[in-house]
């Protein structure tokens, strides 16, 4: 069975590079998410049991993502890939119950190894 | 040779200095720019910390390479901020006035793995020339704008000093129309003046004849005629102008005099009378001058004369002697705008008359003494004082062969003594013309 | 020219300004302990009139730097006047500045901000762009047909540090040839 995965990012560019960097062999079934309503439709649709998720996002941002996922105990592994790293960034996404916090540029072999530690793959 | 080598070479030929050090801030390199001014090769400093090589700047030179490890991003260090970094001398030992180098320095991030740097690279620009013409520059401009400013004040001084000479000139012909006028109505002031007394004589006369025909009827006259004088003189309102004639008369000769005596004073005062030489009394001169002034004096100030007896008098032009009196009185009045004390004193000493008009006034500020006889120099408020009052007579006193003196207490008051040579010059200097002094007679009045 | 980039392009460098702009915020907040807000990007093709009127502010200090490698141009740094003490504060600068003291805050911070900005751009694209040192830019004086550009691509990050007036914008711009090398590099990204 393949995993439901989905990407949410609104820049085009970033989809892309996450899709590139996930491993080559892993059996996921993939959607994509330009924004945060999108993300949370995919999340109800059951096609993201792992979500990959940007914070700043028009329509829904990843903050209200998460929100909205933390409220209703949703069962998604969170994986944020952020450009806005700071520290502040980092510790408020892991108070809305993301799994890991990952930088842009994203490297491959960064999320790998989360991916790994996670069990995922 | 090997290309390693060459790239060496070339580091020590640089005229910069470039010097590598680790995270622990030790030097891994350094080219011969450093070699040659702290006179320790690359080879000796290997491994050394460069913040102990350098104590005097260690925590600075920390700050900055630290910046550059942790952020991974280029710093600077300017000569404006920080012109002496290491304490290299001046490249220009025997042309510049410098004794130390000015250096721009850039901390680069060399060598970095997976975002940590590892090396950091210090360039070190030696900005002397620069840094010395771009100080030149900022000395000058500096200097301009002093001259600028300077520049500005002689402009502004010499357009007050022009509209200053056309108020004196303005003055001047004031002042001769006022002599001109006094001159003319001095006669017919003259004859009402004989013609009032004369009068008042007739009048005297007129009185005593009636007072002896009122005698002659009370003796002589009938019940009729007694009647016809008592009826008449009651119709006349005799009585009345019996005595009123007398005091209208009494009262238009005190009148006619006292304008006689203002025109005297404006005569006397006037260069219309007299601008040559002569004897004169110094007394006489700052008496009529204190009358001129009177309005300005009175009621505020309180006068004290001390005045020798036996004066001689003095070879001088009296009227404009009367202008320095005038000028001196003028400005004690202005220094005791409360009221206060004015002090005059005339004595002589030897073959000199002393003059001094001392005031209880504000005083004189120590930094406007030794301006106090330049043209156009005034404490007083724009209008009030043209600044030419007190060197205008100076140069009376000197063409006089005499002096001004000036002692002056701040809070205390001022005096201003006038010393003239009782016989003048043996050769008196060129004569003056009219129309200069018909500028200083009047500046102040 | 606002059709100089297409959409793919757009979103790909406003992508990357965005990177760009987080690994600057994040090495002055932590610097300062304090968190910045970001802005989205802006791209724009500006004439020299409209670049000319981005410094005729009052609000504003502003620095330039000079960058050289595959690309070439020049970053400006403007930083709000309002600010300026507050940030000397938190810098450890000894406050109120004085005019030496204050320059030197304002070229720290125009390196630190326009410092990570370009290199983490370059980087991204392997321009190896070089950055020179920061200097103190005044453009009031200058009369805008004096440049010798017609129209240049403007890359404009914004940074506000929470709850004080201090903002900063990093502008980046490249000069005329440079576009073209950086639309191959983009295509080359959107490509592989």
């Amino acid at each position: 069975m393949p995993i439901p995965v989905t990407i949410a990012d609104d820049s085009m560019l970033s989809r892309k590079t996450i899709r590139k960097a996930l491993p080559p062999d892993w059996d996921i079934d993939l959607t994509e998410a330009c924004n945060g309503k999108e993300a949370l439709a995919a999340v109800a649709a059951g096609k993201a049991d792992v979500l990959f998720l940007d914070l700043q996002m028009p329509e829904l941002d990843g903050f209200d993502v998460l929100r909205e996922l933390h409220d209703h105990h949703a069962k998604t592994v969170v994986i944020v890939i952020s450009a806005d790293i700071q520290p502040e960034a980092q510790k408020k996404v892991a108070m809305l119950g993301a799994f890991r916090f990952l930088q842009k540029p994203l490297h491959a072999d960064q999320l790998h190894e989360t991916l790994t530690e996670l069990g995922l793959i | 040779m090997e290309l390693a080598a060459l790239h060496l070479k070339l580091n020590d030929r640089l005229p910069m200095g470039v010097c590598v050090v680790d995270a622990g801030y030790n030097v891994l390199y350094w080219n011969d720019f450093f070699a040659d001014r702290i006179a320790l090769r690359s080879e000796q400093v290997l491994g050394q910390s460069l913040l102990s090589l350098f104590p005097a700047e260690a925590r600075y030179l920390k700050k900055k390479i630290h910046s550059v490890f942790v952020l991974n991003n280029a710093s600077f260090s300017y000569w404006e901020h920080k012109p002496h970094v290491f304490p290299f001398s001046s490249s220009r030992p025997i042309t510049g006035e410098e004794t130390l180098m000015y250096q721009n320095i850039e901390f680069l991030p060399l060598d970095s793995e997976g975002g940590t740097v590892r090396s950091v690279c210090l360039l070190v620009q030696d900005v002397t020339e620069l840094a010395s013409y771009f100080q030149a520059e900022q000395q000058l401009s500096a200097r301009l704008e002093l001259e600028h400013a300077a520049l500005k004040a002689v402009n502004e001084k010499l357009s007050m000093a022009q509209n200053q000479l056309l108020q004196s000139e303005k003055m001047a012909a004031i002042g001769q129309l006022a002599a001109g006028v006094a001159h003319e109505i001095n006669n017919p002031i003259g004859f009402i003046s004989s013609n009032l007394q004369t009068m008042q004589d007739y009048a005297g006369r007129l009185l005593k004849l009636v007072a002896f025909y009122e005698k002659v009827t009370a003796k002589t006259g009938t019940e009729t005629t007694q009647a016809m004088q008592r009826d008449m003189q009651q119709r006349m309102q005799f009585d009345f102008v019996r005595h009123d004639l007398t005091e209208l008369l009494a009262e238009s000769i005190d009148g006619i005099d006292r304008v006689a005596a203002i025109v005297k004073n404006l005569k006397s005062f006037s260069h219309v009378d007299n601008a040559e030489w002569q004897y004169a009394s110094l007394v006489d001169g700052l008496e009529n001058t204190l009358k001129i002034a009177a309005n300005q004096l009175k009621y505020k100030v309180e006068i004290h004369r001390d005045y020798s007896d036996e004066l001689p008098d003095v070879y001088c032009q009296p009227m404009q002697i009367n202008q320095i009196f005038l000028n001196l009185l003028v400005n004690a009045s202005q220094a005791m705008d409360a009221g206060g004390h004015l002090y005059l004193k005339v004595w002589q000493l030897d073959a000199n008359v002393f003059v001094e008009v001392r005031d209880s006034g504000s005083g004189i500020e120590p930094a406007h003494m030794n301006r106090l006889f330049e043209p156009f120099f005034t404490t007083k408020p724009v209008g009030s004082g043209t600044g030419l009052g007190l060197s205008l007579s100076y140069s009376i006193a000197k063409k006089h062969q005499g002096d001004i003196l000036v002692h002056s207490v701040v809070g205390e008051g001022s005096s201003f003594t006038l010393v003239l040579p009782v016989h003048g010059s043996d050769s008196p200097t060129e004569e003056t013309t009219e129309n200069e002094f018909a500028v200083e007679g009047n500046e102040s009045s | 020219m606002n059709t100089l980039l297409n959409e793919d392009q757009r979103d790909a460098l406003q992508e990357l300004m965005n990177i760009s702009m987080g690994q600057a915020a994040n090495a002055l907040a932590r610097l300062i302990d304090a968190q910045i807000t970001l802005s989205i990007p802006k791209i724009v093709v500006v004439s020299a009139s409209e670049f000319h009127a981005i410094f005729q502010s009052d609000n504003y200090w502003f620095t330039r730097q000079s960058f050289l490698g595959l690309v070439k141009g020049e970053v400006l740094t403007l930083m709000a006047k309002a600010g300026t003490e507050t940030m000397g504060g938190l810098l450890d600068y000894p406050v109120p500045l004085n005019e030496t003291s204050q320059d030197e805050l304002l070229l720290e911070l125009a390196n630190i901000l326009a410092g990570a900005c370009l290199n983490v751009f370059s980087s991204q694209l392997d321009l190896n762009t070089k950055l020179s040192m920061p200097t103190i830019f005044s453009e009031q004086m200058r009369k805008a047909e004096s440049y010798r550009w017609i129209s240049t691509l403007l890359m404009e990050v914004e940074f506000q540090l929470e709850a004080t007036a201090f903002d900063s914008r990093v502008v980046i711009c490249l000069e005329g040839q440079s576009v073209n090398v950086l639309i191959d590099k983009l295509n080359q990204l959107l490509e592989d």
